[in-house]
């Protein structure tokens, strides 16, 4: 008994020499290979992670840009409407602005709209609008208030014109479906 | 040698199946160790996994970089935040500029002066040499000037277009009762070392 466990001793003593680097030589190789890779992969996995948020970020970022910019365009194309209006065609003028129009200033511009029309041919005044600037002031669900630097030019029967006439707007713009459409015109004094 | 000589001789005697399994089973798992997987691994099995981790490591920290720095930085530095920024440092350098009064007039300019970088700057420098000292000196031209109303034109990274409303109330000596004028300015500024500073100043 002493002797085998001498020996047994002996022995393992001999092969775990021998036996221990070639059993733990693929488990000591796989193992800082494998925690490299597993390593690698958690980076790749973090590192693609990252970049599909931050495309998703900038995806809503885009779609947020093109909003405000339709916001500003329909005001901008608005205020050229309603300073717009030939009286050689007036009606056809002032149902463009009906047209780019919602809400209450719609309904407000509608049912001043035969005056309008009256005025512009009594008159007989050509009036030109164009905008110098314009510029989102904020927007919020739906509803953007957009500032329009704007100018008209009147030229009436007599051929006479008078010098662009500047204003300050301030324009509400709602969105109805895919359009923006002008809910409110203030003039800022 | 003897030792492992006499180890094997006693074993054998002993418990010869038990050992020679052993052995076999030593030999079982050093010999393809070696010769097998061993000599294959260190170039395909190891290296493959390794080489296309490396790439793909590579290519997703591209990937990452280039959209940080294309797409995400840019919608960053012209978020709602940097809007906000940029119109509070257009309402606060307009009414510095169009702001002075006779008794307050070098600190007023100075005060301007803060709020500008060229080109704009040159030009107010120049101009308030020119015009605006003297006015306020000889004619006791004394002016306020606050914003209406102001909104983003434009911006992108480092450069951003507001519009702004301005009032002004304008007194001299010549004329006591204060004079209000109204008009439209396209500010541009540009972010200096995180600062927004104006660049130009365009009444429309």
């Amino acid at each position: 008994m002493t002797a085998r466990e001498d020996d047994s001793a002996d022995i393992p003593a001999e092969p775990a020499e021998a036996q221990e680097p070639d059993a733990d030589r693929p488990r000591r190789r796989v193992t800082p290979r494998s925690a490299v890779l597993a390593l690698a992969a958690l980076l790749i996995g973090a590192t693609l992670s990252a970049t599909a948020l931050m495309i998703v970020e900038h995806t809503r970022a885009a779609a947020q840009r093109a909003q405000d910019s339709a916001c500003v365009e329909a005001a901008r194309h608005g205020v050229i409407a309603l300073l717009s209006i030939d009286h050689n065609r007036a009606r056809q003028d002032v149902q463009r602005v009906l047209d780019l129009s919602t809400g209450a200033f719609r309904d407000d511009f509608a049912r001043d709209a035969d005056d309008f029309v009256r005025t512009a041919v009594d008159a007989q005044a050509v009036t030109r609008g164009s905008v110098a600037a314009a510029a989102l002031q904020s927007i919020r669900d739906g509803e953007g208030v957009v500032l329009v630097a704007a100018s008209s030019k009147v030229t009436n029967a007599g051929g006479a014109r008078a010098d662009p006439r500047p204003w300050r707007m301030s324009v509400t713009v709602t969105r109805e479906g895919d359009t923006w459409k002008m809910s409110d015109v203030e003039f800022v004094p | 040698m003897e030792d492992v000589g006499c180890g094997v001789r006693a074993v054998s005697d002993a418990e010869t199946p038990d050992e020679s399994a052993t052995v076999s089973e030593i030999e079982d798992a050093t010999v393809p160790a070696t010769a097998g997987p061993r000599r294959r691994p260190s170039w395909f099995r190891g290296g493959f996994p390794a080489v296309a981790a490396a790439v793909l490591l590579l290519a997703s920290a591209v990937a990452a970089a280039s959209v940080y720095w294309w797409l995400y930085r840019p919608d960053r530095l012209t978020d709602d935040a940097a809007q906000q920024q940029v119109v509070a440092a257009a309402k606060a350098g307009t009414e510095a500029i169009l702001t002075y009064s006779p008794e307050n007039l070098d600190a007023d300019l100075a005060e301007a002066r803060s709020h500008l970088t060229e080109p704009f700057l040159d030009y107010y420098r120049d101009f308030t040499e020119r015009v605006v000292s003297p006015a306020a000196r000889d004619k006791g031209v004394k002016t306020e000037a606050n914003v209406a109303r102001a909104g983003v034109s434009q911006i992108r990274p480092g450069r951003a277009e507001v519009l702004v409303f301005v009032n002004q109330v304008t007194t001299s000596k010549d004329r006591p009762t204060p004079a209000l004028a109204t008009s439209s300015v396209l500010v541009t500024l540009v972010n200096t070392d995180g600062r927004w500073l104006i660049s130009d100043f365009k009444p429309i």
